[in-house]
């Protein structure tokens, strides 16, 4: 594969490439949630977000703690979930506006799971990194950014009942400015399963 | 090759093989499904080149391209037919034609039809393509759809924009919104559309121009149709309109650079049928429409006013046998060209007789002959085809045709054409354009052979070859140069005459069902020219030598699809803008190298397929995508589209 990427001079690639592989490896060895299985369960759920790394934004921003919230279901393979996570920016001089950041995403994740209450996880997301600055010299169309963002993400699951989840992840996200973001982070929370309603149901299927 | 030999042959074999039947092999046409279209991710109607590797398309702003249908024409003559169901429409401006003018989305269409090579359809004999856009036949009831798409290019700056590594900001893209809506009775249905779309140039590669010629730099596009149609006297008859205004910067090839104007398209069509018994039917059309450019928020001289008016009319009479069909039909079209600010006002009349004998001459062998002649004051032209198609087996076919075509050039309603009297526009002192305006009468020869394995749903393959012989054309041989301190490009630009030159075409197409949830295709084309001239040789390498494209679906449920696809074109050199790289200091290059682009497409219904929804990504490894030295780069993007039908709600 690498061997591919140089031959035609990828650039960009190397994160792509991991999710792609993570996306093309994993179901060889996961447990296959059968297509009757599908949206068959909804889990909502929260988490406290720690920001490990903001790569070169450090030198002129300050990350403080974030909050994310996550819908999720089962898919044809693996889960499906659609998250919001925030996280605020501060500027480290006058120069530089505090911002808040929204990423808003579609995630795909496979688990694997050790017994019938421990489980590991990989998958992706994409999805828009939006930021709002607190600049008042800015117009209200240029106060508000956005950019494709792209996350690879693992996690680990315990089970405390059958419908509460105690979850640990961490990601690494790059959202594609012209110079990249680049955002480790650490995610901690609880998440809570029920069956789907058959009206819900007839919505997705 | 001298023509007057191969017309000999040709009127030869129409003698001796005088009888055709309906083809089931045309290895010159290609349709592409509702499904296949919105799976493809497929956002402005332009966008539909991209699925066949039989297109070459380019683009300047990077949402607008420019198609040329099996090399049968270059960029400089965009003269393909444009049809809405079966019903001829006029969108060409002085050699170019955008489809994404049309008022409708892809929410509208039910099919699109694609012919790649000489042929007479529906009436009308073109040797330049054709793109027949079906639309959706209304259902019982009320129907309501609706689309909204909305699309972001990676690069933007970000909080970066506070730092020393400052960048340009990279605005949304692909911001397309319609809604239609049909009813259907016994004898009767009647649709409407709307279509509204948005864009900002903000590319590096354009934006100094345009700040150069406007001062505005925001596109956008308002069109509303409406289609209404009748079950009587014994036939059906359909009434379609179109009206669209784009606010936009037009590509003029004489000027160099871009104009801000405002295009308008106009269309008002009436076809239908009688059907006088089981065997006779009269089928009819009458269309008039109008294409425009008018003026917008130029900050330098120039006058683009050139309206461009056409009428056709056709009636023709087609006899059913019992293995064989034939068809007789005469046609008027008129052209008109008018200009406010100056007196300029000329018209060309054509009248055209045609017809089509399709036989069965046994259970194996179908065959079709079709012919045109055109008259222009004292010029005239003739066109004609024949196609063969052996039917082997249940599996294998094989295709041939042969056609000669003359185009009469007053036909071409172009820059050329309009300007024999007068200018049609008035272009600003750095332009610098001479022709000797000894325009003559285009021939061509076109030889095509196609063999096809088909074991369906499974396995299907389809190769040909054509050999397209070309005399008496024209080429526009510019040379543009630019000019750093205005951002602009100066023109200097020639005409050539009387160009003979040969054109070689292959294709192969490839699809596979793997099983239940994989299918995947493989598509490749190549195109050389073998003979002609210099000039006409570095025309040629504008087009891609080679093109591949393969798509790989997956598809576990009715419901939820994902499609990968890869596109590869060889590189090409772009000979009219030879002097830019040293001239722009390396920000243009004439040459565009190989480029292998990839999208990922993720499909899904919700609500008992009343909502769709596609997220796409096109370019993900976010490699060089660009068509036109001077165009916009496709970096990485994303891309959401909802739909909502909303079918037979109050039936």
């Amino acid at each position: 594969m690498n061997s591919l990427c140089m031959k035609l001079n990828l650039h960009n690639i190397k994160l792509s490439m991991c999710i792609i592989g993570l996306i093309g490896i994993v179901p060889l060895s996961a447990q296959q949630v059968p297509y009757t299985k599908a949206f068959s369960e909804i889990v909502i759920g929260g988490n406290y977000v720690w920001n490990g790394s903001i790569g070169d934004l450090d030198e002129y921003w300050t990350s403080d703690h974030g909050v994310d919230g996550f819908i999720q279901t089962p898919f044809y393979a693996g889960d499906i979930k659609i998250s919001l996570t925030y996280i605020p920016f501060t500027g480290n001089d006058a120069y530089h506006p505090d911002f808040n950041s929204y990423y808003i995403n579609l995630g795909w994740k496979e688990n694997l799971y050790f017994s019938n209450n421990m489980s590991i996880n990989v998958g992706a997301k994409i999805g828009s990194f939006m930021m709002s600055f607190q600049d008042d010299t800015l117009s209200t169309f240029r106060n508000q950014e956005s950019e494709i963002g792209l996350a690879a993400e693992a996690g680990f699951k315990f089970g405390v009942s059958s419908e509460i989840d105690i979850q640990i992840n961490a990601n690494f996200l790059s959202v594609f400015t012209s110079r990249r973001i680049k955002l480790f982070n650490i995610f901690a929370g609880v998440s809570y399963a029920f069956t789907s309603p058959k009206w819900m149901r007839k919505i997705v299927e | 090759m001298k023509h007057h030999s191969l017309k000999l042959i040709l009127y030869i074999l129409l003698m001796i093989q005088f009888s055709v039947s309906a083809q089931t092999f045309d290895s010159n046409r290609e349709v592409f499904t509702s499904e296949e279209l919105k799976a493809a991710g497929i956002l402005n109607l332009s966008d539909i080149y991209r699925l066949s590797v039989r297109w070459d398309r380019t683009s300047i702003d990077g949402y607008n391209f420019l198609g040329v249908a099996g090399a049968q024409s270059v960029y400089q003559k965009q003269n393909f037919l444009v049809l809405i169901n079966d019903q001829r429409t006029d969108i060409n401006y002085l050699d170019e034609q955008n489809v994404n003018l049309l008022p409708f989305t892809i929410d509208n269409i039910d099919s699109v039809i694609i012919f790649y090579s000489p042929e007479l359809y529906k009436g009308e004999y073109t040797n330049n393509g054709i793109i027949n856009f079906i639309l959706n036949k209304p259902a019982d009831g009320l129907s309501i759809n609706a689309l909204q798409s909305i699309g972001n290019e990676v690069g933007d700056p970000g909080p970066y924009i506070y730092t020393k590594y400052d960048s340009p900001n990279v605005d949304k893209l692909g911001y397309i919104a319609g809604v239609n809506f049909s009813s259907k009775g016994n004898e009767w249905f009647i649709a409407g559309s709307f279509k509204f779309a948005e864009n900002f140039v903000t590319d590096p590669a354009v934006i100094d121009r345009i700040q150069s010629v406007s001062w505005n730099n925001k596109t956008n596009l308002s069109g509303a149709s409406a289609m209404l149609g009748l079950n009587k006297f014994s036939g059906q008859h359909n009434l379609i309109f179109n009206y669209t205004e784009a606010d936009g910067f037009y590509f003029s090839r004489q000027f160099g650079n871009e104009i801000p104007g405002k295009r308008i398209y106009k269309h008002i069509g009436l076809d239908g049928n009688f059907k006088l018994n089981r065997q006779i039917r009269i089928n009819y059309y009458i269309t008039t429409g109008s294409n425009s450019l008018l003026n917008r928020d130029e900050k330098i001289d120039l006058t683009y006013d050139l309206e461009v008016n056409s009428t056709r009319g056709r009636l023709e009479g087609l006899y059913t046998g019992d293995n064989f069909n034939a068809r007789l039909g005469i046609s008027y079209n008129k052209y008109e060209g008018r200009r406010s600010d100056i007196q300029f006002n000329e018209t060309y009349n054509f009248l055209k007789l045609y017809g089509s004998l399709v036989f069965g001459l046994s259970d194996f062998v179908e065959q079709r002959l079709t012919f045109q002649t055109t008259k222009n004051l004292d010029d005239y032209s003739v066109n004609g085809r024949l196609v063969n198609v052996w039917t082997i087996n249940n599996n294998n076919s094989l295709f041939t045709s042969i056609s000669y075509s003359e185009n009469l050039f007053n036909e071409n309603s172009n820059y050329w054409s309009w300007s024999q009297n007068e200018m049609p526009v008035t272009l600003p002192e750095f332009t610098n354009i001479v022709s000797d305006g000894n325009f003559s009468k285009a021939k061509s020869l076109g030889i095509g052979a196609a063999y096809k394995y088909s074991s369906q749903p499974l396995f299907e393959i389809e190769s040909g070859i054509n050999f397209i012989s070309n005399e008496n054309n024209y080429m526009e041989v510019p040379v543009y140069s630019y000019d750093k301190d205005k951002s602009l490009f100066n023109t200097m630009m020639y005409v050539i005459n009387d160009q003979h030159y040969n054109v070689v075409t292959l294709y192969s197409d490839i699809k596979h069902k793997i099983s239940r949830v994989f299918s995947h295709k493989l598509k490749y084309s190549y195109q050389s020219i073998i003979e002609g001239s210099s000039e006409i040789k570095n025309v040629w390498l504008e087009f891609p030598e080679h093109k591949v494209y393969y798509s790989l679906l997956m598809q576990p449920s009715e419901t939820f699809s994902i499609l990968a696809a890869l596109r590869y074109a060889s590189s090409t050199e772009w000979y009219e803008y030879r002097y830019i790289s040293s001239q722009s200091f390396n920000r243009y290059s004439n040459k565009i190298e190989n480029q292998l682009v990839a999208d990922l497409s993720m499909q899904k219904w919700f609500w008992s397929k009343k909502i769709w929804v596609n997220l796409m990504f096109n370019n993900i490894f976010n490699q060089q995508e660009y068509y036109h030295p001077i165009g916009a780069s496709l970096d990485f993007r994303m891309y959401l589209q909802i739909h909502i039908y909303l079918q037979s709600i109050l039936s």
